[in-house]
């Protein structure tokens, strides 16, 4: 009786469908920058490129989901909850995040791009090497002596 | 006569209250027997149970914080309707337009607080006593669950205002459910009601907050009050030297059984009662001390709640994280593990391990002395833990500013309740 309703209360208590999100329309190509990021909140992320590709970032922190915000001086993204760093394309660098910064899948629709923010891409773990050399190109936003 | 005994007199108030006047202890016992609520307690109990060293009051001081928690959560309720489009403004209705409504809701507020530490500190005093040693290890456990509940409840409560402190206090403790090995996603989706924390965690946590988790509580609240009865006030049973045997002639039988010693055996024989000076009546002498420490510890909320306003910081911003974002003060201690090590580590194993450890104590623990001296081990054990989550709580609360750096507490002040 006792796995009945466990059984029963765990069917349904799972979320309703269509809470995760989905398909969000956001700008043209071109208009992504390239040495920054575009804040999109509606798809809760970040719109940048990696040699000519566009990155979709999810803006939450893989370590416990702070909002991870952009730091426009060194050109990363530093999570002020406990100081995790990524690279300007979200992949990990530093702090107690265990993995990069999560992506979606997306699509180009008429020349708009569709970032489907039910389908998140999950950032590589901690240590793999970066793809882009970009090293901080200025003072960090978040207190640099944070190990 | 006075007016008083005169009602007590009439047929309605003779209906009502049963028990003769409290005259000698065998009335004080009738009373018992006839009363729901002094019914918890046996009608004599060791000298020990009234002294303020046996348990600080810590049980009954939780239990009264409770009580509080009810009945604020409850004229709460009438005024908030947990949806964030109505959340926060009727935090902010209930504080500026309702009669006595912010003081409400710091009594609730302070008396959450309050109601963890005393709950943790109960714990603490019951560990030292060795109150987990046969045979009370089952309310040990039930104890720790206790303990479970009432941060659960705490936490939900944390996220119904839903101001900044709030949301993202919530969505960086229900992160953790993350990095529990293979169903971590689902838990965490289960609790929230989908991927971040919206709409359905308010509904979620609401009802685990005023229906799901009290209930539990109460619950077993009251098996933890019956064992407590059963094993511990009426335990004559351990220290032989102060027992007296019953000698049939000199106790009638009748008197045994209200008295109370007899407890499913037979009512007369060699069975052992404490020794006269051993034993106290429970009225007056253990309900005057716990109804003296039950009116300090509302006095003392009551103050509180008339010098210090519950926080409300701005309303929840999705979009925005507050920096430093800590997460409530008894969670400091996990956040502070959660900045240093691997997730998984900080924040799934260490709280299991945890929660394994106090649940197995009574049963890891064979050693019978309840003698601080002769458990060593037990003893240092315990304080070293103890000591190194208190020295991380602080740390955490009081020690780390924006992006978790560290800042000197008497510099600049980033602690929240
Ligand atoms: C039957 C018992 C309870 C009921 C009906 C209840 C009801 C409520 C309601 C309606 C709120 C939202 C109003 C507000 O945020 O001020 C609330 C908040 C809260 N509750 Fe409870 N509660 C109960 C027990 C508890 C217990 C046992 C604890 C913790 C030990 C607790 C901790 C909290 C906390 C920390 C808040 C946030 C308070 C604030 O921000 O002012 N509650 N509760
Ligand atoms: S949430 Fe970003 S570092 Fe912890």
């Amino acid at each position: 009786m006792a796995g009945a309703a466990a059984w029963t209360s765990w069917d349904f208590l799972q979320p309703v469908a269509g809470q995760a999100g989905g398909p969000i329309a956001t700008v043209a190509p071109d208009v992504v920058p390239t040495e920054s990021v575009l804040e999109v909140p509606a798809m809760r992320g970040y719109l940048t490129e990696a040699a000519g590709e566009v990155v979709p970032l999810y803006w939450k922190c893989p370590h416990l989901g702070c909002k991870v915000p952009w730091c426009e001086s060194s050109g990363q993204f530093e999570c002020p909850c406990h100081g995790s760093v990524f690279n300007r394309i979200g992949e990990y660098r530093r702090g107690p995040a265990p993995r990069g910064m999560d992506k979606y899948e997306f699509e180009v629709i008429d020349g708009v791009i569709v970032p489907d923010t039910s389908k998140i891409i999950r950032g590589a773990p901690a240590g793999t090497a970066e793809t882009i050399d970009e090293p901080p190109r200025g003072p960090e936003c978040i207190d640099p002596t944070l190990e | 006569m006075s007016l008083i005994d005169q009602i007590r007199e009439s047929t309605i108030g003779r209906s009502f209250w049963r028990a003769p006047k409290r005259v000698t202890d065998r009335d004080r016992a009738a009373g018992h027997w006839s009363n729901f609520l002094l019914h918890i307690y046996p009608v004599k109990v060791r000298r020990r149970e009234a002294s303020f060293r046996w348990s600080w009051f810590l049980g009954v001081t939780s239990m009264v914080l409770f009580g509080s928690l009810v009945a604020s959560g409850v004229y709460l309720m009438f005024f908030y309707v947990p949806s964030p489009s109505t959340a926060y403004g009727d935090i902010n209705f209930l504080q500026t337009n309702v009669a006595f409504g912010q003081y409400i809701r710091n009594i609730h507020r302070w008396s959450a607080h309050l109601m963890v530490l005393a709950v943790a500190a109960h714990m603490a005093r019951m560990f030292y006593r060795g109150a987990y040693k046969p045979p009370r290890e089952f309310n040990w456990v039930v104890g720790v669950v206790l303990l479970v509940l009432t941060l659960l409840l705490s936490f939900t409560g944390y996220l119904l205002p839903w101001d900044q402190l709030a949301y993202w206090a919530v969505t960086v403790g229900t992160s953790m459910a993350d990095f529990v090995p293979f169903i971590g996603d689902t838990i965490r989706a289960m609790l929230i009601g989908g991927t971040e924390v919206g709409a359905q965690t308010l509904v979620r946590f609401y009802v685990l907050h005023v229906a799901v988790l009290p209930a539990a509580l109460i619950g077993l609240l009251l098996l933890h009050l019956w064992r407590w009865r059963k094993d511990s006030m009426l335990d004559f049973g351990t220290d032989k030297a102060s027992f007296a045997p019953v000698v049939a002639e000199t106790v009638p039988a009748g008197d045994q059984r209200i008295l109370g010693y007899v407890e499913g055996s037979p009512p007369v024989g060699d069975r052992k009662v404490p020794a006269e000076e051993d034993a106290v009546m429970v009225w007056p002498h253990l309900l005057i001390r716990h109804a003296v420490a039950a009116l300090t510890v509302m006095v003392y909320v009551l103050l509180l709640a008339l010098a210090f306003n519950a926080p409300l910081d701005e309303m929840a911003n999705p979009t925005v994280t507050p920096n430093p974002e800590k997460a409530p003060w008894y969670f400091a201690a996990l956040q502070e593990l959660l900045f240093r090590f691997h997730p998984l580590v900080a924040g799934v194993l260490v709280p299991t391990a945890i929660l394994v450890g106090l649940v197995g104590l009574p049963y890891f623990d064979r050693n019978p002395e309840t003698r601080i001296k002769k458990r060593k081990v037990a003893v240092a054990t315990f304080t070293i833990f103890m000591v190194v989550w208190i020295i991380l709580t602080i740390i955490g609360f009081a020690f780390r500013g924006p992006n978790w750096g560290w800042v000197w507490p008497w510099q600049e002040w980033y602690g929240k309740l």
